[in-house]
């Protein structure tokens, strides 16, 4: 696997981890200002998605 | 034309959050006196125009996407377009007005152009889905925050807030730019944060992708048939308006709670919304195709990012502090007239503008940014610029 490859799996991984983390975590949270790692989360799994699917 | 549409009829729904306060937009119980005329603008303003005019700029920066080339220095030139437009959105929403929509136009705009090697037929499938996560993450975080009654008391606190809430909320806006921030700045981080990540990321992303799908299929340059606006129009209308009015008549008989509404109406209101929009590109790709050609609506969107920044600069100077202060003084009705007259305004100027310069002012700005080299903006100086979609 190239090393930007890996990266990129990291990354979008991590950030998914951590939106989902948060959400278990603490949901009454969500709808308060704030929710970053929600939103990065967010960012990842759409950035993950149009990246595989070009690649594809 | 659809472009200066989208940000003339935009107004018509953010003058109510320039004027008053922020809760009373999407509820109507939060001020007493409105009934009667101010009730039915109210009314037509959530059914037809609240939420529907920035779903068509997502469709529409879709569109403009789906332009730009494959090249690398397309994109490069594409995401430094992004971090500008991100940099003027975190700029105008924490320094002037909460609801700023550029910030997430940007966000959703670099994420959108990751897919723009697609097939139309992928793209408006992937649109579709994306579009629906959103309802669906939605859906998850509403039940999930519902069995905590603490934070829902406190969100309701904000949906309906009491007279004495009303009142501080007033006496920011009408202070100066500082004592605003108070106000300003938690709504705006919400705005750019939870609720872009529970609803707008996946809203606009999903119709950024649809919107591309649609332009390279002809839909959005009136390449298509009568037939098919028509059917557009006929079942936007015909099926999003009664969505969006069963939602209301139900948070009407629920009292208009925040927790009725997060899980029944604003569920109907994004996917009825969403249909309402494409009745809105339908009606108006049938008129074009009828020779329906206005010259007005054509320069108020070709300059739709300056028309769209002076509308914030014209309504923060009417009603907050630092200038005539008629924060929480102005009905519906007198909202209405202030509309008419900036349309007015806008329109006549930006076809002055047109007469004379190639692009608006903040257009010219962005783009001789984002080129690195100083554009023309004369007329005279240089050829006309193709135009987009619609």
């Amino acid at each position: 696997m190239p090393v930007r490859t890996a990266w990129t799996v990291v990354t979008v991984s991590s950030l998914i981890l951590l939106g989902a983390g948060q959400a278990l975590a603490g949901f009454e949270k969500v709808p308060e200002p704030g929710s970053l790692s929600l939103l990065a989360s967010g960012v990842a799994v759409l950035a993950g998605a149009g990246w595989w699917l070009r690649r594809k | 034309v659809l472009r200066g549409v989208g940000v003339l009829g935009m107004l018509a729904t953010h003058i109510q959050s320039f004027s008053s306060v922020a809760a009373a937009r999407a509820n109507p119980t939060v001020l007493p006196d409105l009934v009667g005329v101010d009730r039915a603008i109210w009314l037509v303003g959530y059914v037809l125009a609240d939420g529907k005019f920035l779903s068509i700029f997502g469709v529409l920066f879709g569109a403009a996407l789906a332009i730009g080339a494959e090249s690398e220095s397309a994109t490069r030139r594409h995401y430094r377009r992004i971090m500008l437009l991100f940099g003027v959105g975190l700029l105008h929403g924490f320094g002037l007005w909460y609801g700023d929509m550029l910030h997430a136009m940007a966000v959703c705009g670099a994420l959108a152009f990751l897919y723009r090697g697609l097939s139309p037929g992928r793209q408006l499938a992937f649109g579709l889905v994306i579009f629906g996560a959103g309802s669906v993450i939605w859906a998850a975080v509403s039940w999930a925050w519902l069995s905590h009654p603490d934070a829902v008391a406190a969100a309701q606190a904000e949906w309906a807030p009491s007279a004495q809430a009303i009142a501080w909320e007033v006496s920011r806006y009408r202070g100066g730019w500082l004592e605003q921030m108070d106000h300003r700045a938690p709504a705006a981080l919400a705005s750019m944060t939870s609720a872009l990540a529970t609803r707008g990321l996946w809203q606009l992303t999903g119709l950024m992708l649809i919107g591309s799908a649609l332009f390279r299929l002809g839909v959005l340059s009136a390449a298509r048939s009568t037939r098919l606006y028509g059917a557009m129009t006929i079942i936007g209308f015909g099926a999003g308006v009664p969505i969006i009015l069963y939602g209301i008549r139900h948070s009407s008989a629920h009292g208009w709670t925040l927790a009725d509404f997060t899980v029944v109406g604003a569920q109907l209101n994004y996917w009825g919304g969403a249909l309402v929009s494409m009745g809105w590109i339908g009606l108006a790709m049938l008129l074009c195709r009828h020779g329906w050609q206005p010259r007005a609506l054509e320069a108020v969107g070709r300059m739709a990012f300056t028309n769209y920044l002076l509308q914030t600069v014209i309504c923060t100077t009417i009603f907050y502090g630092h200038g005539l202060g008629l924060f929480g003084s102005v009905s519906r009705s007198e909202q209405m007239a202030i509309v008419l007259a900036i349309w007015i305004a806008q329109t006549a100027g930006s076809l002055w503008w047109s007469r004379v310069f190639l692009l608006g002012p903040l257009e010219w700005l962005l783009r001789s940014a984002t080129q690195g080299r100083r554009l023309p903006i004369w007329l005279r100086s240089a050829p006309r610029p193709g135009v987009a979609a619609g």
